[in-house]
């Protein structure tokens, strides 16, 4: 009896909230494996990358126009920063500190939205500098790779718009936080994928 | 192997083609003719094949490959028989008034009889198409060397959409000179002599195919694939594209001479003579040689 | 409030069968519009078949409809899009929503003992997105130049601008994306299905081969069907907006994309490809045998880690798909290698399921011998194999005709008879009816000899020298004698499309005026057989709980006690469990 009243102690109060932590998993689990094919999605992105690098002798090309890597820098602490504030937006929903929670998210979708307008920026500079996508590897690579992220974080973007607006609208709470962490866990996984991409790409 | 664009390696030297002699010895007339005889002969149709065998195999080493597919072919017919009886016997003996016996193969005796049949087919018939292929590639098919040395015949192959071109040193033994033969969907080989050959492409990616030498590489763009073979008959025989490359990939089709050494020399110092005469410096397309890759 | 609340059956005819969460429906819709692209896909096939035997003659019937400009004959510029979207329309939307869209949805629910899958909105939506990719590729069709024409391959430079311009091969290669979503979508619904919703007491090592086929495939299709979305988008890239990751340049000044490039991406999918569709038809023939053998899965753990096995080697042997590409010798030699390590886990497999038959009680039902077939067609699929994964022997081979025998008895004739294997098996309990046995025996041997003489006939011209994708192959004179041969193929061929009408009036004479089939018309173990047939829309009163594996069959105590062959997962049964050796069950159950 003593194991079986042990097992009483662990279970969480009610059945419900059982339930809830096993859905919960089981959506955890789903997002998983989305995000393994992104990740491997992202991982052919790099593979092509290193393979046109193995190949050029030279790399940058001779003739690529200088840029400033300022920008992209920008953005890796932007998108960072974006993480970070999204995570204590979670820890504050755990709490249901509905406000602080809401006021989270809505910074997080300012900073996704100037990561995206950086970008854009960053490709517009590229451009006037004589960069362009159909200027040889180094171009295909820089753009297409950036691109590819971009449509990412745009995604993203919208499901925080599309989160900040409930949550002003106080939809969450404890019992359906499971959407907001799953999209918490999506934007880390663009995050982490641009600071990689920061790494090859604009420092090695 | 390496890979390196032909495209970055040094062009030609301009102006050699000013120095050829315009009168040669009268060893040129012979040749001419024999040259003419052989011409005639190139443009003869190749002999067809017939039943469902392997094509007539004119090289050096192709028998390599021959054997080791039928060696093979004959293990997997066995054990393809095997399989089918076995099959057979057991709907024959074992049909729906037999009674099925309970038995789910988990015991470790089964699980050893299953693994030891399993692992004697793979070291058997596996083990030695493994064995035999890295020998043949070590000895032969991509023992590039062979076709290295002063007595081998060295060509540039290049595709493009739907030819094959090939390019010969000249009587100055460097590519990319005045007097390099170039010649269309029409190589010609000496027999008993090593050939190494050098394939690109201008377009899109073509596959060279030797069927009656037993020899096949992709021609890349931006990439330089090598092989070599031998013949050992002479005649004429095709050159098949085998990558798709286009609606009229099925066209794709040139003819490789196999002549006796003496009539391909006689053959190649008049050709080569030819091409020096018909250099045009400003025609640039037809410069697409390069320096032959060292290995 | 339950984990797997019980949804009541929708009212509306739109909620009930167009946009339904329900697995059942959604697997019937990804059946129709399989057999449907199975059915555009074989016309496809019979035209290039047609060509081979008589080329530049009139086709019969097709010509008059569709080929007047060209007076019914098949012209050069045509030959390549026929196949090219042959081989893609079998492939991704032929065989991929059969077995892995039809019955995976259908089976994996049922067989784990589950309500609906864990995501039964992105099932939905994975659907629609495949629906999509359908049109899409039905619109390829009418651009400027055309439909997709760079082999189902696609390499580039020859699928660029340079060599097929015109919007109709980028719609097919976003085609391609879209429907690699659709099976994304689909395949984390099935991995995270399998691993949540089993019902209580079903273990991994007690779950149906189907379901572990199907589950093993998913994993492949959601970690490598992203690669070639990557390889898809970045030629859309180079077609669409100039970029050059696929255009050779000059490398010494750095600026150069690699079109070999395209191939590493092209085959860390394609390899794995090949995997992703037969696995399942593994599954469902090692299940079936056993059934109809009545006779438990010789060596059930055997045969899981040798599926397991052959998916984890999928994943690190596609380089021996680029053999002539001049790959790096070393890099060649571990490839091939790696390959040939293939043919254990696939002896295994073949050893089980042949101790399976012997000294069971067979019963030669449809998908008994529709299973029969794949085991045989497999087998010379995967014997023919080994040839091409040495070098030197894939020197001679490769981009052969025989390349495309090999290829067609793994991907093409073992899938198709599986997928027929699978639809004889389960149609009674998606509609309720018996098939007619007679008709169906008639389907089997029609598809079975002919699809066996049409795939024999492409490996004998291969073996002779013949290479594929040739709109006139007796161009060239070696090849001439071989048109006796190829006309032969060609008429097995055309038979093989007539014997398909048997499983036509079959399919819909029983779905209407077919004998009712009861709950288990198989008396098999698997928990779908426990319930009616159709299922009701929860599928499970109550979730079934499982005591053994799925193929307890001829065990002497249950036929003693019970008077009966066959054990129902959910029936407990002193002393059977999955575990305990022969032996000490068969002592225990007496």
């Amino acid at each position: 009896m003593s194991t079986m009243a042990a097992k009483m102690i662990e279970m969480p109060p009610n059945v419900a909230a059982q339930n809830r932590a096993r859905r919960e998993w089981t959506a955890m689990l789903g997002m998983i494996f989305l995000l393994a094919a992104w990740a491997m999605m992202f991982a052919a992105l790099f593979f092509s990358y290193a393979i046109v690098r193995v190949r050029s002798n030279v790399w940058p090309p001779v003739n690529a126009p200088e840029f400033s890597i300022m920008l992209p820098a920008i953005n890796s602490f932007v998108i960072a920063l974006s993480s970070l504030v999204l995570h204590r937006g979670v820890s504050h929903l755990r709490k249901e500190k509905l406000a602080a929670f809401r006021n989270a998210f809505m910074l997080g979708s300012v900073f996704a939205a100037l990561f995206l307008g950086l970008q854009w920026h960053f490709w517009s500079a590229l451009m006037a500098s004589g960069l362009t996508p159909d200027s040889g590897s180094y171009g295909s690579i820089i753009f297409g790779l950036t691109w590819v992220h971009a449509a990412h974080v745009l995604i993203g973007f919208f499901a925080l718009i599309v989160l900040s607006i409930q949550a002003w609208r106080q939809v969450y709470r404890l019992e359906n936080s499971i959407t907001v962490r799953l999209w918490t866990m999506y934007w880390h996984f663009v995050g982490i994928v641009w600071l990689l991409m920061f790494v090859t790409i604009f420092i090695m | 192997m390496k890979n390196v664009s032909w495209r970055n390696l040094p062009t030609y030297q301009k102006g050699e083609h000013l120095k050829m002699k315009w009168c040669k010895s009268i060893q040129n007339l012979v040749a001419f003719f024999s040259v003419s005889l052989v011409s005639a002969l190139a443009y003869a149709q190749p002999q067809p094949e017939s039943g469902y065998n392997l094509p007539r195999d004119v090289s050096l080493d192709g028998h390599r490959i021959d054997w080791l597919i039928n060696i093979t072919m004959v293990f997997c017919i066995i054990l393809f028989v095997i399989m089918c009886i076995w099959m057979l016997w057991a709907i024959f003996l074992h049909g729906k008034n037999h009674k099925a016996d309970y038995d789910t193969g988990d015991s470790k005796h089964h699980i050893l009889i299953a693994c030891t049949i399993s692992a004697l087919i793979f070291f058997v018939v596996d083990g030695n198409l493994f064995y035999n292929s890295v020998v043949d590639l070590n000895e032969a098919f991509w023992n590039f060397e062979k076709a290295e040395g002063p007595d081998a015949v060295q060509i540039e192959v290049n595709g493009r959409q739907w030819v094959w071109d090939a390019r010969y040193k000249g009587a100055d033994g460097k590519f990319n000179t005045a007097d390099d033969i170039v010649t269309r969907n029409d190589i010609r080989v000496p027999i008993n002599t090593p050939i190494g050959m050098q394939l690109t492409s201008v377009d899109v990616i073509h596959s060279f195919f030797l069927p009656n030498l037993r020899v096949k590489s992709d021609a890349i763009p931006g990439d330089v694939n090598r092989i070599w073979f031998q013949a050992t008959d002479t005649g004429d025989f095709e050159i098949v594209c085998v990558q798709h490359c286009g609606a009229a990939h099925y066209k794709m089709r040139g003819i490789l001479t196999i002549m006796p050494e003496n009539e391909y020399k006689a053959w190649h110092d008049e050709a080569s003579r030819r091409a020096k005469l018909a250099f045009d410096p400003e025609d640039k397309s037809a410069q697409w040689g390069w320096a032959w890759e060292e290995l | 409030m339950d984990l797997q609340p019980i949804h009541h059956e929708p009212t509306t005819f739109v909620k009930k069968y167009l946009f339904t969460t329900d697995h059942k429906v959604i697997a019937k819709q990804f059946l129709w519009a399989g057999l449907l692209f199975l059915l555009w896909g074989g016309l496809l096939a019979m035209m290039i078949r047609w060509q081979w035997a008589y080329p530049g003659e009139k086709v019969p019937v097709i010509g008059d409809l569709f080929l007047k400009e060209s007076g019914g004959a098949i012209t050069p510029d045509l030959y390549p899009k026929l196949f090219t979207n042959h081989g893609l329309i079998m492939i991704f939307w032929a065989i991929t929503p059969m077995l892995i869209g039809a019955f995976g949805n259908y089976c994996i629910p049922l067989m784990i003992g589950a309500r609906d899958m864990a995501f039964p909105l992105l099932n939905m939506l994975s659907f629609w997105v495949f629906v999509l990719s359908q049109i899409m590729v039905g619109a390829s069709f009418f651009f400027d130049n055309g439909a997709a024409a760079a082999a189902w391959i696609s390499y580039p430079p020859m699928s660029g601008n340079i060599g097929t311009p015109g919007h109709g091969q980028t719609m097919m290669m976003a085609a391609i994306f879209v429907t690699g979503v659709a099976t994304i979508m689909g395949g984390i619904n099935y991995v995270t299905t399998v691993i949540r919703f089993r019902a209580p007491g079903m273990t991994w090592m007690r779950l149906p081969l189907t379901v572990w086929g199907l589950w093993l495939t998913s994993v492949l299709n959601v970690l490598f069907v992203p690669v070639l979305g990557s390889a898809g988008l970045l030629l859309i890239l180079d077609r669409m907006f100039g970029t050059q990751f696929f255009v050779a340049g000059a490398n010494a000044t750095g600026t150069g994309g690699d079109p070999i490039l395209f191939q590493h991406l092209f085959w860390i999918f394609g390899h794995p490809e090949v995997y992703i569709l037969i696995l399942p038809a593994w599954g469902i023939v090692g299940d079936v045998i056993s059934f109809f053998s009545r006779k438990p899965a010789y060596w059930y753990k055997g045969t899981v880690i040798a599926l397991i096995a052959v998916t984890v080697l999928s994943a690190v042997v596609y380089g021996h798909h680029m053999f002539m590409t001049g790959i790096n010798p070393l890099l060649g030699q571990s490839f091939m290698i790696l390959t040939l390590v293939i043919s254990i886990p696939a002896e295994v497999l073949f050893l089980n399921w042949l101790h399976t038959m012997w000294k069971g009680s067979i019963r030669l039902t449809v998908p008994m011998i529709f299973a029969l077939g794949t085991v045989f067609v497999f087998g010379l699929g995967g014997l023919t194999g080994i040839f091409l994964g040495t070098i030197s022997t894939d020197i001679y081979l490769h981009d052969t005709m025989y390349v495309v025998g090999h290829f067609h008895y793994t991907m093409a004739a073992a899938t198709f008879l599986g997928t027929f294997c699978a639809i004889y098996f389960w149609f009674p309990k998606m509609f309720g009816r018996k098939m007619n046995p007679m008709l169906g025996k008639l389907h089997f041997w029609f598809s079975f000899i002919f699809i066996t003489l049409v795939f024999g006939g492409q490996l004998v011209v291969g073996y002779a020298g013949q290479p594929r994708w040739f709109f006139d192959p007796y161009q060239y004179t070696f090849l001439q004698h071989l048109q006796d041969a190829n006309i032969k193929t060609s008429w097995a061929a055309f038979a093989l499309l007539f014997g398909q009408v048997f499983f036509v009036i079959n399919f819909f004479k029983s779905m209407f005026a077919g004998e009712e089939a009861g709950d288990n018309p198989w008396e098999v173990g698997t928990l779908e057989w426990t319930i009616p047939s159709p299922p009701p829309v929860h599928n499970f009163d109550p979730i079934p709980t499982v005591y053994h594996g799925p193929h307890e069959y001829a065990h002497p105590g249950v036929l003693e006690k019970m008077g009966k062959d066959w054990l129902g997962q959910d029936e407990a049964f002193d002393g059977i469990e999955l575990s305990a050796s022969t032996d000490e069950k068969v002592a225990q159950g007496a």
